[in-house]
């Protein structure tokens, strides 16, 4: 299948700052692409290009396979783009705004209608279809504001930002629309500078600096190859009355008062379990925090399970044992560290 | 049956106008200013009235009513026009920029509507409120029918001009709007473009009106909209006045009305503004340059079509008056002085820009480039050089096309075309190519050096509008100073020391030189107070602008050597890429 995206050498120079250097990147029909960066690190500068509202300085960007310097003309209509602070109109209503955009692209007037009622369905407005576009509440406009960018149902989105200053509602309403824009087959390029916002419905991730695109390809690659990295969460049995039954003999001879031995005991466990795990291969650093033992694991990748049962033949009544979850964001500070001034 | 209804008129849509129209008239301040504008109408209106009802008790009995009604109709247009100009503004200059402040531009630009479609859209509708608003004083004006004394044509013309008039002064708010990044910005420039244009060209007018080049003052009238206004009075009074509005009747041997010409005239200029201001909205300058470079085209070509057609019309066919004195008096080359001037006033336009570095690392090669295709289309600063000289080309060939036109190509020779009727001893024989020559030395010798002097400055300041400022202060400064110091030193005050080498500024105006060489049989008075008086001024003008422009080379040449020596380049580029791009 040709890549829905490709992009060759953009670069982008104001007079005295690069803003984008030489970036390459493909993606497949379908993909879901989260772009990552700080402030100012070149992501809108990016999709500009990407949208034909800036001319590149160099290099060039192919949507569906038309060039979107020579072409800038059959971009936009394959392209839906949101930008990351955008407006609308005074005194103008909710349909009147998507009529206005449906027109503007060129959609016959009889077929409108239908469209309008349906990118009203997929965004949840249908209730506020005569309400004046002023009105609305913030996370409302940027729900609107994506349903203008649907009218033309086009084949990919550049959404910048899209969830930017929105109260966590509004944000998780986003997040659900994107994932149904997603099963409906669009790919899209969505750009964040919060991570965790992305993590969970991109497939594809692409993390930039200074106009460099530092590290960029399958989420899931991209957590294996800099999972060397990654930490391991292992909660053990930490009770306070212990079953002596399932209490070893070396345990038991090494207590001695019956008051404080809980502590103790428990404590032995996890001495043990701290001890077994730093001389597992693998594994560089552990710490503990609140009832968690935390293992930095720069091991092989699919190996960590060698460390589970190391810790079981040992007897240690392990209740989990599983990867942190917010990896990407480690990934991030990890790649970015340093680099931003 | 409804298929038959639906016509392919209506099949047109410009969303844009669809919905700046409802929006429009949503909320009360369209009904505000339309009670507004009546209401100062109607009080113009009364004033009038009592005043004349005054008068006619003091003179002791009524006039017939036919006299009022052209008072009343007079002061109901001028005020009107006057409103016309001065509201129009406040609605279009705003109208690109508020897309610009509500972040919805960049929406716009990305939806298939075209550039020219949105300017279309967004000129409609403003054009069509003020046509409400002009439309709803109609029964006002009606009442002059039953005083009597306006003749239809001159109702229907007089609305028909205000039209243009709000087309015109819309379409100058809409390229400023295009232009500038806020709306308060874009409207203070719109109303000092309207203010300064007023009485700079007032004052260029009254300085060629005294270097006898009234025909192009005339002209200029008309390009200003207030001699549609004026020539409602003169209408009676002045016969001969061959262009006056209400009574150009030959128009290269055609019959037209002159208010018919002055509405093509505003309405060929707004539609080449609208152009300039689709260009703008271009996002990318090299589709931009080539559109804004055929408007100023066009617009020179259909100024001088006019304004040539209007002076060649006396040869065209039988002219009702007689012109013979006029002709002797003011001869043909005289034209070619409104061109000039428009070339001259956008020299600052075409010889401004930003260079990049990529074109200061081979700067040879980038000016070369100018004068070829590639240079062209980018509408780089370095082809703004021969573009000017094409303009001035292009002019001198409408000029010699226009007695092609009258079918007098061999009056080209003698510059002194014959007029059906009149024996050919009566107009008197120039050394038409002779002029001519010294013209085009003149105008080539000040555009390089005006190019140059604007080349140099963006260079240095490395800010496209500053230099743009400058240069016009500048070029206002060398038109207009010395006329002041010449008038002052016929005055008292003409003692002051200042004025007498402020004069000496005459040679640096080139319309001065071009004025003084066409009208060579009488030299001007300004000449007795000058150095080198005796001297043709046309050639101490080419030689002071050949030295600017020898100077401007020079100092260019430092800038672009000391820059490179004391600023680093930009490092990021990868040797490879940086191969391909150069």
């Amino acid at each position: 299948m040709p890549p829905m995206i490709r992009i060759q050498n953009l670069r982008k120079e104001y007079r005295d700052l690069v803003a984008v250097k030489n970036l390459n990147l493909e993606l497949e029909p379908g993909d879901i692409f989260g772009f990552i960066g700080p402030n100012g690190a070149g992501k809108t500068t990016t999709i500009k290009m990407l949208a034909t509202l800036l001319t590149p300085t160099y290099g060039t960007a192919y949507i569906d396979g038309v060039d979107v310097v020579r072409y800038p003309e059959a971009v936009r209509s394959i392209v839906g783009y949101m930008p990351d602070f955008f407006g609308v109109y005074d005194d103008i209503k909710v349909w009147e705004y998507l009529d206005f955009f449906a027109a503007a692209y060129r959609i016959p007037r009889a077929k409108r209608a239908q469209i309008i009622d349906d990118v009203l369905t997929l965004t949840d407005l249908n209730v506020k279809k005569e309400a004046y576009v002023e009105s609305l509440s913030r996370g409302m406009k940027q729900r609107l504001c994506l349903a203008k960018t649907l009218v033309h149902d086009p084949k990919v989105l550049l959404l910048d930002e899209p969830a930017s200053g929105l109260d966590p509602r509004a944000r998780i309403e986003i997040k659900e629309l994107l994932k149904e824009l997603r099963s409906m087959g669009k790919t899209i390029i969505v750009s964040s500078h919060i991570l965790p916002e992305l993590a969970d419905f991109c497939n594809k991730i692409g993390i930039i600096e200074k106009g460099e695109l530092i590290i960029s390809g399958d989420v899931n690659e991209i957590i294996r190859q800099v999972s060397g990295h990654h930490t391991l969460e292992i909660r053990i049995l930490d009770e306070n009355t212990p079953e002596p039954s399932q209490l070893s003999i070396e345990t038991l001879a090494s207590q001695t008062p019956q008051e404080g031995g809980v502590a103790v005991k428990t404590s032995a466990e996890m001495e043990r379990a701290i001890a077994l795990l730093r001389s597992q291969p693998g594994v560089d650093e552990v710490k503990r925090s609140d009832g968690k033992l935390l293992a930095h694991y720069v091991g092989e990748p699919n190996q960590e399970w060698r460390i589970l049962k190391a810790l079981i033949e040992n007897d240690i009544r392990v209740l989990s044992f599983g990867t942190q979850a917010t990896d990407l964001e480690d990934i991030f500070m990890r790649v970015t560290k340093g680099i931003v001034s | 049956m409804t298929a038959m209804i639906r016509l392919p008129v209506l099949k047109f849509e410009n969303p844009v106008l669809t919905k700046e129209m409802r929006v429009r008239m949503r909320g009360s301040r369209a009904y505000w200013v339309l009670s507004g504008y009546l209401t100062f109408l109607s009080l113009i209106l009364f004033f009038n009235y009592y005043h004349w009802w005054e008068n006619a008790l003091n003179a002791g009995g009524f006039s017939s009513g036919s006299r009022i009604g052209q008072e009343i109709f007079q002061w109901i247009s001028i005020t009107q026009a006057f409103l016309v100009v001065f509201i129009t503004p406040a609605i279009t200059s705003g109208a690109i920029t508020i897309e610009k402040e509500q972040r919805t531009l960049e929406m716009l630009a990305m939806t298939r509507l075209s550039r020219s479609s949105i300017i279309l859209g967004k000129i409609l509708s403003s054009v069509g409120f003020m046509a409400l608003l002009i439309l709803s004083s109609l029964p006002l004006t009606s009442i002059c029918f039953f005083l009597g004394g306006v003749s239809p044509e001159q109702v229907v013309s007089s609305y028909l001009l205000m039209l243009c008039g709000c087309l015109l002064t819309a379409s100058i708010g809409i390229v400023w709007s295009t232009l500038s990044s806020s709306s308060s910005l874009s409207i203070a420039a719109t109303y000092a473009t309207l203010l300064i244009a007023l009485p700079v060209m007032a004052i260029l007018v009254a300085i060629m009106q005294e270097a006898r080049i009234a025909i192009v003052s005339d002209w200029m009238w008309i390009l200003l909209g207030l001699y549609g206004l004026t020539g409602l009075e003169r209408e009676s009074s002045l016969e001969n006045d061959f262009l006056n509005v209400w009574n150009l009747s030959h128009f290269y041997g055609m019959s037209l009305p002159g208010w018919l010409v002055t509405l093509i005239v505003y309405g060929l200029t707004s539609l080449l503004l609208c152009l300039v201001a689709a260009a703008h909205l271009e996002l990318h300058p090299e589709r931009s340059a080539p559109r804004l470079r055929l408007a100023t085209l066009s617009l020179l070509i259909v100024h001088c079509f006019f304004l040539f057609g209007a002076r060649f019309s006396i040869y065209g066919s039988l002219a009702p008056y007689d012109f013979s004195m006029y002709a002797a008096s003011s001869p043909l080359p005289v034209l070619l002085v409104y061109p000039m001037l428009f070339i001259l006033l956008m020299t600052p336009v075409f010889g401004s820009g930003i260079l990049s570095r990529k074109s200061l690392a081979r700067p040879g090669r980038y000016l070369l480039q100018g004068w070829t295709p590639v240079g062209w289309r980018a509408g780089t600063l370095a082809s703004g050089l021969p573009f000017l000289l094409l303009l001035m080309l292009l002019s001198l060939l409408m000029y010699g096309g226009s007695f092609l036109l009258i079918g007098q190509p061999g009056a080209f020779i003698s510059g002194a075309p014959q007029i059906p009727g009149k024996p050919a001893s009566v107009i008197t024989a120039i050394p038409h190519l002779q002029i001519l020559r010294e013209i085009v030395f003149t105008m080539t010798a000040a555009i390089l050096g005006i190019y140059s002097v604007s080349f140099t400055l963006s260079l240095i300041l490395r800010n496209r509008w500053a230099v743009m400022v400058l240069m016009y202060v500048l070029l206002l400064a060398l038109l207009i100073a010395p006329a002041v110091s010449y008038a002052s030193l016929g005055s008292l005050s003409g003692i002051l020391s200042g004025s007498e080498l402020l004069i000496h500024l005459f040679y640096l105006n080139p319309l001065a030189s071009v004025a003084e060489t066409i009208f060579r049989a009488s030299p001007p008075d300004y000449k007795q107070y000058l150095l080198f008086g005796s001297y043709p001024s046309w050639m101490i003008t080419t030689v002071c602008y050949l030295f600017i422009t020898g100077f401007a080379i020079i100092l260019s040449v430092a800038v672009v050597v000391l820059r490179r020596k004391y600023e680093t380049p930009v490092p990021d580029m990868p040797e490879t890429l940086k191969r391909e791009t150069l």
